[in-house]
């Protein structure tokens, strides 16, 4: 093995980051499908009298759910491809900026890249959808936005480490 | 598309006929069916509110589906990717509908 080439290939990477990206997103929608039948039951419980409860418990939990893993799906196909681009990117930058693979380092590089990678979506959402988007509502800003930017920034970070102790070891 | 926080009482008051904006520079559909805090009709979308006590009412929205399920194709494009995004909208639309009723509601009531 040439001591300068980590043996890691793109395609190894790439493939990676889209399956982290997936896993987030399913895991993501999981808790919020169960924080959404837990909310949506209890009003339709303590609201509705007991000869309708029952149909419209199961509807309603029918429906969410259904809703939710038809979401989720279409998320993850697109977040795999942020994913992969994520994990391009670390890679690239890990190689030119850490060579000698420091865990804090790696862990700056990471944070850096999701926080530019997280600037750049949401910038381009903005941009592009104007009036059909708005955050000032708390429910919206803290589960479409701040929610998962979080959860992407969690995930690159420990990626980011990931990828780099792979790099480190081959080396 | 911009939201409203708060009712706007030249809206208050639909009649039959009436134009309805989807929002600013979009498409728009007529008021067909409509009673004053009972129910109201865009086209076959259909809000209506049922009272259930004295501090409850149920808000009921629904849509004719039929129109949209044409054929087989459209069938399949409607249960599996139109109705789930759908009901995402619908139920958060609602929520809003809710949250605005119940704060002017309690704005009333400090007064």
């Amino acid at each position: 093995m040439n001591n300068n080439q980590p043996n890691i290939s793109n395609k190894n990477v790439a493939y990676n980051g889209a399956i982290v990206a997936i896993a987030a997103v399913f895991a993501y929608s999981i808790i919020i499908m169960v924080y959404i039948l837990i909310r949506s039951s209890s009003t339709i419980y303590s609201i509705m009298p007991n000869g309708e409860r029952s149909s419209i418990l199961w509807a309603s939990g029918v429906s969410v759910a259904y809703s939710i893993v038809i979401f989720s799906l279409f998320m993850g196909a697109l977040s795999s491809v942020l994913g992969v681009m994520a994990a391009a990117f670390l890679k690239k930058l890990l190689l030119c900026f850490n060579r000698q693979f420091q865990y804090n380092k790696a862990i700056s590089i990471s944070f850096i890249t999701a926080l530019m990678l997280i600037t750049i979506i949401y910038f381009l959402l903005f941009t592009l959808l104007k009036d059909w988007m708005t955050i000032k509502y708390i429910e919206t800003f803290l589960f479409w936005f701040l929610f998962p930017a979080a959860i992407f920034l969690i995930v690159c970070i420990i990626g980011g480490s990931q990828l780099n102790k792979i790099l480190k070891a081959q080396l | 598309m911009v939201n409203n926080d708060v009712p706007h009482p030249e809206w208050q008051n639909p009649q039959r006929g009436d134009t309805v904006y989807y929002g600013k520079n979009q498409p728009f559909t007529l008021v067909t069916l409509v009673k004053h805090n009972e129910y109201y009709s865009l086209g076959g979308w259909t809000f209506y509110l049922q009272p259930m006590d004295s501090s409850n009412t149920r808000l009921i929205v629904r849509y004719p589906s039929m129109e949209i399920k044409q054929s087989k194709f459209d069938m399949a494009y409607y249960y599996t990717l139109f109705e789930p995004l759908h009901f995402i909208m619908e139920s958060g639309m609602m929520m809003g509908i809710k949250q605005r009723a119940e704060r002017q509601q309690k704005l009333a009531e400090d007064e």
